[in-house]
């Protein structure tokens, strides 16, 4: 019946391809040994909490904040202090925001903690409004890609990631999980920077501990240079919210009222002269869906207001704060979630004179 | 779907997997339904317009071979030329041809607001067209019989690895391979794939990283210098031929893997000394497809010089017209009918020149540096958007270089060449070798290390996100 004499017309064995096959694989190997100074600053934090989180040992936290990128900064020490002084007993917060996440990660990586660590009792979430798209967090359809889901392929398995993303994204994840296994691939935009500036590589690094236990995993940052309007024009361009984002915020409210946490939903702020674009009608929208949401699940209170605006020195670029920015808004954060919420003392009990 | 998208090679790799256990009657069934889903994923309503160039070239080639008069089969063929140009026209030309009109009747305060087709160019109609359109043409001359299988004549119109863009396949070369069965050997799968990487390896790493270097250019041109457009209009060189050269290798490589034979597209055109040697370097299907259906029945060069020169540029201006809807793809067409009209007029006498001056060997060289210039100029007519764009291109690249020193020329000139210097070498290999596939007839620990820095020049620099080919919009 067969026509074909595909394998049986040949005996050249292709043997250069094997040889670059175990090249590719030392070169491989190599990467790796350099991955701590290879990887992105984003990837380290991301890896860093993820073994936090899965080491039994961890500590326990009265109260963790889960968020993206624009609230790595908050200094969670602060806020455990302020709270301890509102209480009048030791209070502890851990920032564990993770960066270029969406709400179908924060609801993983949620299950993921109270698969291993007693339940907080209050959990500061905060999402911008731009991450409230599933979209924001895939890929460019092609071969090597790159992007955020990379990033949520670091921390999750592919049974996790496929009960968050609909079938028809599976062939997405299921090819960012296959080249996550490749150091080579994954992290090649990293490895671009770095055979371009070398000298990286045998620069002295911080170890990760030192750079986010300061504050409680919260991140230090410097003054930077303040945005450009460039750069806040292209921080303008959101991609609005879907619904799927907002099936997954519910589940994750159900998931903490199952454990008894309350969840306090925050913004962080936006650079002062943001009107009429795309982060603040996204606000807009949740200033409109959030009351909708509140009104099912009794766990979950808002924080006022849900769109805050800072001048832009307090930014290093069109939607991160800078360190001073930071610290400024960690203060302000604590004061409002004193000021406007009397459940403290409830969760975490008074220690009366 | 893209060549250079994973979906493509999810796709290929079940399409191939099922083409090596069928027999040649279902593998064409299976290659038939497989370049329609392909072409479907584009958008799946210009099926219908694939199948009606198929059945419509089908049955009036059928009607050409059996008419018994010259007449009548002169007609079927107006008939299906008239036809096939017309669905080029509408779909292609017709808001072009009125916003011109239009253009031109303003200039003589007559304002008119005709209607517009607001309709999306069908991705490949240009190439299946023509492809179609030498069937009916071969038949009519007699050069080949009309098939009596649809199925046959629609996968030869429709063979995926080459319905978007090219090469535009002849019927006498591929319509026997359809029709007869193919032999798929372990060594043609080693060639293909050898050439589908080295095609991707243009694509991704070269096209794809030097477009970063001209698309800003040309988007902010009128803030550009002199060195800025040279430097883009290099680029640009490299970039379009590695972006139609890489689609013309991945097709030539995925149809060797399943037993076809494609007509080679390019041999190394930038080693061309003049136009003639470039267009029989470049786009070798359309430049052959033109010489055989277009200047040879115009008369070719057998009227006379003034008559070969109208032919020239009649050619060569509809050739321009042909890649696309714009004035300045017939710029041009024009340009390189002027180039190959020149060429004509002159080379006689250069001839003389250099048989009675001893020319150095390296005169050769000079040559193809010179006309690769002259070249480069016809691609700031072709990737320009507009004839005021062109104007403020030129005039930056000859009146612009104010401020431009040594250092800046020489950062321009390391900016393109991390992208360039495999292509460069590679090129220059195969063309003293005269072989495409030289690569293969390396010793393996050469082949080893040529590979090893291919992939790693792709994965690392490569860039992520299918892009599009640039002929696809023709």
């Amino acid at each position: 019946m067969r026509k074909n004499l595909f394998i049986s017309n040949s005996k050249a064995v292709p043997l250069a391809l094997l040889g670059c096959l175990l090249l590719l694989l030392v070169t491989e190997g190599v990467a790796r040994q350099y991955a701590d100074r290879i990887r992105s600053f984003s990837d380290l934090i991301i890896l860093y909490k993820k073994n936090l989180v899965e080491d039994e040992q961890l500590p326990y936290f009265n109260g963790v904040l889960l968020g993206d990128s624009r609230i790595l900064g908050v200094d969670a020490r602060l806020i455990s202090d302020k709270l301890t002084q509102s209480v009048g007993r030791n209070v502890s917060f851990y920032n564990f925001s993770l960066p270029e996440h969406d709400v179908r990660g924060y609801y993983l990586f949620l299950k993921k903690y109270l698969k291993r660590h007693r339940p907080p009792a209050v959990i500061l979430f905060s999402v911008s409004s731009d991450n409230w798209s599933g979209e924001n967090n895939l890929p460019k359809s092609g071969v090597f890609m790159s992007g955020g889901l990379h990033r949520t392929c670091l921390l999750f398995s592919m049974a996790e990631l496929a009960e968050v993303y609909p079938w028809t994204f599976w062939g997405m994840v299921f090819t960012a999980k296959i080249e996550g296994t490749s150091f080579l691939i994954s992290h090649r935009r990293m490895i671009r920077n770095a055979l371009e500036n070398p000298v990286r590589l045998w620069a002295p690094y911080p170890p990760m501990a030192n750079v986010t236990l300061g504050r409680n995993g919260g991140v230090h940052f410097g003054v930077g240079h303040p945005p450009s309007e460039e750069q806040i024009r292209q921080a303008n361009a959101g991609t609005g919210v879907d619904a799927q984002s907002i099936f997954w915020f519910e589940k994750f409210l159900w998931l903490a009222r199952e454990h008894g946490i309350r969840v306090v939903f925050f913004s962080a702020p936006w650079p002062q002269g943001m009107v009429l674009n795309s982060p603040v009608e996204g606000a807009d929208f949740l200033k409109g869906i959030l009351p909708g949401i509140q009104g099912r699940y009794e766990n979950m209170f808002i924080l006022e207001p849900v769109f805050v605006t800072y001048p832009r020195e307090f930014f290093r670029d069109g939607e991160h704060l800078n360190g001073p920015g930071f610290d400024q808004f960690s203060e302000g954060l604590a004061q409002r979630l004193i000021g406007q919420f009397n459940f403290w003392p409830d969760i975490f009990g008074r220690v009366l004179d | 779907m893209l060549f250079n998208s994973l979906q493509f090679f999810i796709f290929f790799v079940i399409v191939y997997s099922l083409y090596l256990i069928l027999n040649h009657k279902w593998q064409n069934r299976l290659l038939l339904v497989a370049s329609y889903i392909f072409y479907g994923a584009w958008d799946w309503r210009f099926l219908t317009l694939l199948w009606f160039s198929t059945l419509m070239d089908f049955f009036l080639a059928r009607r050409i071979e059996g008419a018994f008069s010259q007449t009548t089969k002169r007609r079927w063929l107006i008939c299906s030329v008239v036809l096939n140009l017309g669905i080029l026209g509408i779909f292609k030309y017709f808001n072009f041809f009125v916003d011109s009109l239009q253009c031109l009747l303003s200039y003589f305060h007559i304002h008119l607001s005709p209607a517009t087709l607001h309709i999306v160019l069908p991705v490949g109609i240009s190439f299946y067209t023509f492809q179609s359109l030498s069937y009916t043409i071969d038949v009519y001359y007699g050069k080949i019989k009309a098939t009596r299988y649809l199925s046959d004549f629609a996968l030869y119109v429709a063979f995926f690895p080459q319905l978007v863009a090219g090469p535009i396949e002849r019927a006498t070369h591929l319509l026997p391979q359809v029709s007869s069965p193919r032999r798929v050997t372990l060594e043609g799968f080693y060639q293909g794939c050898f050439l589908a990487f080295w095609g991707f390896f243009e694509k991704v790493f070269v096209a794809d990283n030097l477009a970063k270097i001209v698309d800003p250019v040309f988007t902010n041109s009128s803030a550009a210098n002199g060195l800025e457009v040279l430097t883009a209009l290099y680029a640009f060189a490299f970039q379009i031929f590695c972006d139609f050269d890489g689609y013309s290798n991945i097709a030539r490589g995925v149809a060797q893997c399943m037993g076809f034979e494609i007509m080679v597209n390019f041999r190394w055109p930038y080693f061309a000394v003049s136009p003639r040697e470039f267009w029989q370097r470049w786009h070798i299907s359309l430049s052959t497809w033109l010489k055989d259906y277009l200047y040879i029945p115009l008369g070719g060069n057998r009227g006379g010089e003034l008559k070969t020169y109208r032919n020239l540029f009649i050619t060569m201006f509809l050739g321009g017209l042909w890649h696309g809807a714009s004035w300045t793809f017939v710029l041009w067409g024009v340009y390189h009918g002027s180039l190959l009209i020149l060429h004509r007029l002159f080379s006689p006498l250069v001839r003389n020149i250099s048989r009675n001056i001893c020319f150095p060997s390296w005169s050769r060289n000079l040559q193809m540096v010179l006309f690769f210039h002259l070249v480069c100029f016809g691609w700031l007519l072709f990737r320009s958007t507009s004839i005021g764009q062109i104007g403020q291109m030129v005039h930056a690249l000859f009146g612009q270089w104010s401020g431009v020193g040594f250092q800046e020329g020489l950062k321009a000139a390391v900016s393109l060449v991390p992208f360039l210097w495999i292509l460069l070498l590679i090129q220059i290999v195969q063309y003293v070798r005269n072989d495409p596939l030289v690569m293969l007839k390396f010793r393996p620990l050469t082949r080893m290390v040529f590979y090893y820095v291919c992939l790693m020049a792709l994965i690392v620099w490569g860039e992520t996100g299918a892009k599009e080919f640039i002929y696809f919009q023709f």
